[in-house]
């Protein structure tokens, strides 16, 4: 890594070298510069630009190296608790999903080896029509995943949701008129309702049958 | 027997693109095998997602596929046919030397690598959920879309409004899997990357030459990290990729026009070109520059019917999405506040730091290498006369679209600078691919009639005798 890095840094002093030393000549006369681009455009085939576009190929792919190798793709690697078929199995992407939220909460991947399975037979356990309402803490950054995440799975049934901690209704789409269920992200949910069903750690499915309330009484206690 | 089926699906996909593009192919035209294959991919999936997305009004599960099978193995046959009736000449790959060799492995690993990634890394939010996640609507409802979902409130955020090119094709491999399987779907992204190299090997090896022009853009293409990697790369299941490929070909078609004037290149710039509005919204913009392209050539060399009519298929494609998603009432261009003269004025100022952020990111070699200065290095080619015309419409066609692109953010409704920030990589990633021709045509020798190196005694009488 650092005999690349070294490499990278030589490759791109000789060529600051080899413009320098061209500029410096060339910009001896008064309309050097416009000699020195002139001869850049014109002469191409001698040697000393075709050296540069070689060093300059030889630059662009280190460069490119270097960049693929700080991407961090060495987490792809890593298999995870399934081994090396999760990332081809049938619920690969939204498991993937799914498991960035578990592993914010710090809950062990392994208790949940198929979270979109488990998401989804909760989901088709609703009884009746109406909206899934899902409840969120405003702080917590994962609740941007969850709606999309959970739309994704329940068509078609809408999906809607509000933000606990924030005093705007502002935080939240526009209400459903009949809720099915609320979910509670990161959150309990509050006394007066039952206790619930949990999805996946984190997601706490309560199945009810009433015309939505107002926002702020779900984020209560 | 996932992976059969898939194959199967695959291969029909396949035989689409050919019949379609040895239908489309002008007669007595010489076309190299893989410059065939390369644009079957792309016709090939246009077809198949057009067609579901037509016979979807009618038809749906078993008999939507048989239909679209049907339809695949006719084209097909149809282009075979036409093949062999010798109007079109297929050239096969001539006897490779070890350069070739060498460079045939290093695209090998190269190409290896690209599906592994493909294969571990996840889509990211756009390929999740505004792309795929219509493909999986298609499959759980018997390969339609339901119009219910394109006016439903709760679900505007996956952007209804987008064009089905990428949604549609994926949901035909569903089809034929008969489940939604998320991990074998990410493996429709490398035909198109080998779709790309195919083009970048053809039109480089034919611009430049030799074979070696076309092998270095093929080569240096990976070695842009973001075409790779990230959102919007070729392993993401972004559409933007899919779009730069599609682009790469309109524009490759467009450049040999400018250079022979030849009806041949605007027939197949025209399909191509229509291909655009039908991957993504950002393709109308690519497709307009096209446009622009074909009507300024077309002017200069007067000619009209040709070039309206090769302008024509794109706006057809264009219009005909806008007033779909007008009459099942899908959100439109919620981003972007109404594009009026009033509204530009108002927003001037927010232009500045859109350059900014445009100048950082393309100096960002963390993302592009060393793409975007490099593109310095064509400058020596436009004084071949040989190779002028092509290497400025290709050139335009990469600073065309990064301008207009600068000016859209103008008119966004969001929050701009951070609209910029998540966006504005990505549609860089769609000129890409024709900035890396540019780069691979550049840096190989040149043996051009009037490449000589001019002295200071010959430049000085140049400039007398341009004063005289």
């Amino acid at each position: 890594m650092r005999a690349s890095s070294r490499c990278v840094k030589f490759a791109c002093v000789r060529a600051f070298l080899l413009v320098g030393c061209s500029l410096s000549q060339s910009m001896r006369t008064e309309s050097g510069m416009v000699y020195f681009i002139r001869r850049l455009c014109a002469d191409y085939g001698s040697p000393v630009s075709a050296a540069f576009r070689v060093l300059f190929l030889v630059v662009f792919i280190s460069l490119g190296v270097k960049a693929l190798s700080g991407m961090n793709l060495q987490a792809l690697i890593d298999t995870g608790p399934n081994g090396w078929g999760a990332p081809v199995s049938g619920d690969a992407i939204t498991d993937a999903y799914f498991r960035t939220v578990l592993r914010t909460h710090g809950s062990p991947l392994a208790e949940v080896p198929r979270p979109s399975a488990s998401v989804q037979s909760s989901l088709a356990g609703i009884q009746g029509k109406g909206a899934i309402l899902v409840i969120s803490p405003r702080d917590d950054h994962d609740f941007i995943l969850i709606p999309p995440l959970l739309s994704y799975l329940s068509w078609p049934r809408p999906v809607h949701y509000q933000l606990c901690g924030y005093q705007e209704p502002a935080d939240s789409t526009s209400p459903p008129v009949k809720v099915a269920a609320v979910i509670f992200h990161s959150l309990p949910p509050p006394a007066w309702m039952a206790p619930g069903r949990v999805m996946i750690p984190s997601l706490t499915l309560v199945p009810v049958s009433e015309t939505a309330k107002k926002w702020t009484s779900y984020c209560s206690p | 027997m996932d992976f059969i089926l898939f194959s199967l699906a695959l291969l029909l996909w396949l035989c689409a693109g050919c019949g379609a593009v040895l239908l489309i192919a002008p007669r007595g035209r010489a076309m190299s095998l893989i410059e065939v294959l390369s644009l079957a991919v792309l016709l090939g999936a246009a077809t198949i997602s057009f067609a579901l997305f037509c016979l979807g009004f009618g038809l749906s599960g078993l008999a939507l596929r048989s239909a679209v099978t049907v339809l695949c193995l006719v084209l097909g046959g149809a282009g075979w046919a036409r093949q062999r009736r010798s109007l079109i000449k297929i050239a096969w790959p001539s006897r490779p030397s070890i350069t070739d060799y060498f460079f045939l492995s290093v695209l090998l690993i190269q190409t290896s690598f690209v599906v592994w990634l493909s294969l571990r890394n996840t889509f990211g939010w756009d390929g999740l959920f505004n792309w795929e996640s219509k493909a999986h609507l298609a499959c759980i409802n018997s390969g339609v879309i339901p119009l219910q979902y394109f006016s439903d409130p709760s679900r505007a955020w996956s952007h209804p409004e987008y064009p089905l090119f990428l949604p549609l094709t994926q949901s035909w491999f569903y089809s034929w899997l008969g489940s939604c399987h998320q991990g074998l779907i990410k493996l429709i992204f490398p035909p198109f990357y080998l779709s790309g190299l195919g083009l970048l090997y053809v039109s480089g090896s034919r611009m430049g030459g030799s074979r070696l022009h076309g092998w270095l853009p093929a080569m240096m293409l990976p070695f842009v990290p973001l075409a790779i990697f990230r959102d919007g790369s070729a392993t993401s299941g972004y559409a933007d990729f899919p779009l730069a490929v599609c682009y790469l070909a309109a524009a490759i078609y467009v450049a040999e026009y400018w250079r022979s004037g030849a009806s041949d290149a605007l027939r197949l710039t025209a399909c191509l070109s229509a291909l655009l509005p039908w991957v993504k919204q950002d393709g109308t913009i690519l497709w307009l520059v096209i446009a622009v392209l074909i009507a300024v050539k077309g002017v200069a060399r007067k000619q009209l019917k040709g070039p309206l009519a090769a302008i024509m298929p794109g706006l057809l494609v264009a219009l005909s999405w806008i007033v779909f998603v007008r009459v099942v009432k899908a959100p439109f261009m919620d981003a972007f506040l109404p594009v009026r003269p009033a509204t530009l004025w108002a927003h001037l100022d927010r232009w500045p730091p859109v350059v900014k952020a445009m100048y950082s990111e393309m100096a960002d070699w963390t993302h592009w290498s060393l793409m975007w200065p490099g593109l310095l290095l064509a400058l020596p080619l436009t004084r071949s006369a040989e190779r002028r015309a092509q290497v400025v419409a290709l050139l335009t066609a990469v600073i065309a679209p990064v301008i207009l692109y600068s000016w859209v953010y103008v008119f966004s409704s969001l929050q701009y600078m951070e609209h910029v920030t998540s966006s504005l990589s990505r549609l860089l990633l769609q000129v890409t691919p024709v900035a890396v021709l540019i780069l691979g045509l550049s840096i190989p020798r040149y043996r051009a009639r009037d490449s000589e190196t001019p002295t200071r005694t010959q430049t000085a009488k140049d400039e007398h005798r341009r004063n005289a």
